[in-house]
């Protein structure tokens, strides 16, 4: 229970109380919320929400899924360091025994091509520029958080091939954790709007199918990324709601997780 | 439509977030040739779907700037210079 004190400690329990309340709450009125028949309500309203079906299934659907996937991947990349880091990661709170003494990474960097040495950086610019282009997409393809995490951190990795200790970009520990929660806990908080309107864990009140969510709620996660369809059909009006902000949260706690296995295995991790 | 530049700005801010990061000296030809290069991907990589407008990107059918890529570009570059050496 020590790990509960503090501020830290109110902040996880508040957290926990949320999501907690939130999840029982979903299951004491599960048999209300399952509506049969789901396939025509979505046929009727799928033009209101995106060209065709499969997206419609993904703005509305994806949400619980990604939301544990996401957490799995953080908590995935936190064991991954600690179990077979070596020891890199040492705890101030927790005495261990002093990390594993390897042969540290050799970096030549005047081994590399003329090219590589004046392209490397631009090259990781442009990649960063690449995942950030990827995970704006989303207003139209649904997707792109984790290809965008991917994508950042590949740069990163990159640059630090290139130029070993010397790594033009400096993530350091604070921002890796810091985005990687942020990532997290940004997630999570955007299921609490629709929640608190109609009920439902991260309905999206942006983009609205079943119309009933508050008008102001349906502009402010709405209005932002609405867009005209101008289909064979005819012209219609539709918005992905707080897609995009999702996709955001998860590129964030990618890249928060897989910079952080980078981060411990390239650079060692001494908290102290 | 307004969601034809949202993307824009948020790769703006995005930009200037992880640009932040960056450790390394960059040059005012650096500068440039990263801004030329996210162009010609831009022109590559055309504009976003059901974008029209041309602060979204479009330019004529067939044609078009994935404005993203470049304020994203533009952010890093700003994001670096707001950090300093």
């Amino acid at each position: 229970m020590n790990e509960l004190r503090g501020k830290r400690g109110i902040l996880a329990v508040i957290a926990l109380l949320i999501i907690g309340i939130g999840f029982l709450s979903s299951l004491f009125e599960l048999a209300g919320n399952v509506r049969p028949g789901v396939s025509q309500i979505y046929n009727s309203l799928a033009h209101l929400v995106a060209p065709n079906n499969i997206a419609t299934w993904v703005y509305d659907w994806r949400g619980y899924d990604t939301l544990l996937e996401t957490a799995v991947i953080y908590v995935g990349a936190v064991v991954s360091a600690m179990v077979i880091g070596r020891g890199v990661v040492q705890m101030k709170s927790c005495p261990q025994e002093p990390p594993a003494q390897s042969k540290p990474l050799e970096f030549h960097i005047e081994t590399l091509t003329v090219i590589l040495k004046y392209l490397g950086l631009p090259a990781a610019i442009l990649l960063f520029s690449y995942g950030i282009m990827v995970v704006t997409a989303s207003s139209t393809s649904g997707g792109g958080g984790f290809q965008c995490g991917v994508i950042m951190t590949a740069a990163y990795l990159l640059a630090a091939i290139f130029y070993g200790k010397n790594n033009p970009i400096r993530f350091g520990k604070r921002f890796i954790i810091g985005i990687g929660a942020a990532g997290l806990g940004g997630y999570t908080l955007l299921g609490l709007p629709g929640f608190l309107t109609t009920g439902f864990w991260q309905y999206n009140i942006g983009a609205d199918v079943w119309g009933i969510a508050p008008s102001i709620m349906r502009f402010i996660f709405g209005e932002p990324f609405r867009l005209s369809l101008v289909l064979k059909e005819g012209v219609f009006f539709s918005s992905p709601g707080i897609i995009p902000l999702i996709n955001v949260a998860e590129a964030f706690n990618v890249i928060g997780a897989i910079g952080l296995i980078y981060f411990a295995f390239i650079y060692g991790w001494q908290e102290e | 439509m307004i969601g034809e530049i949202s993307p824009s700005i948020i790769a703006f801010i995005l930009g200037i977030l992880f640009g932040t990061q960056l450790a390394h000296k960059i040059t005012g030809r650096m500068a440039a040739l990263v801004i030329i290069f996210s162009i010609v991907g831009a022109l590559l990589f055309g504009a976003f779907t059901f974008t029209y407008s041309i602060y979204g990107g479009y330019i004529m059918p067939g044609l078009g700037l994935s404005m993203p890529l470049i304020t994203a570009t533009i952010g890093i570059i700003i994001g670096k210079l707001l950090k300093g050496e």
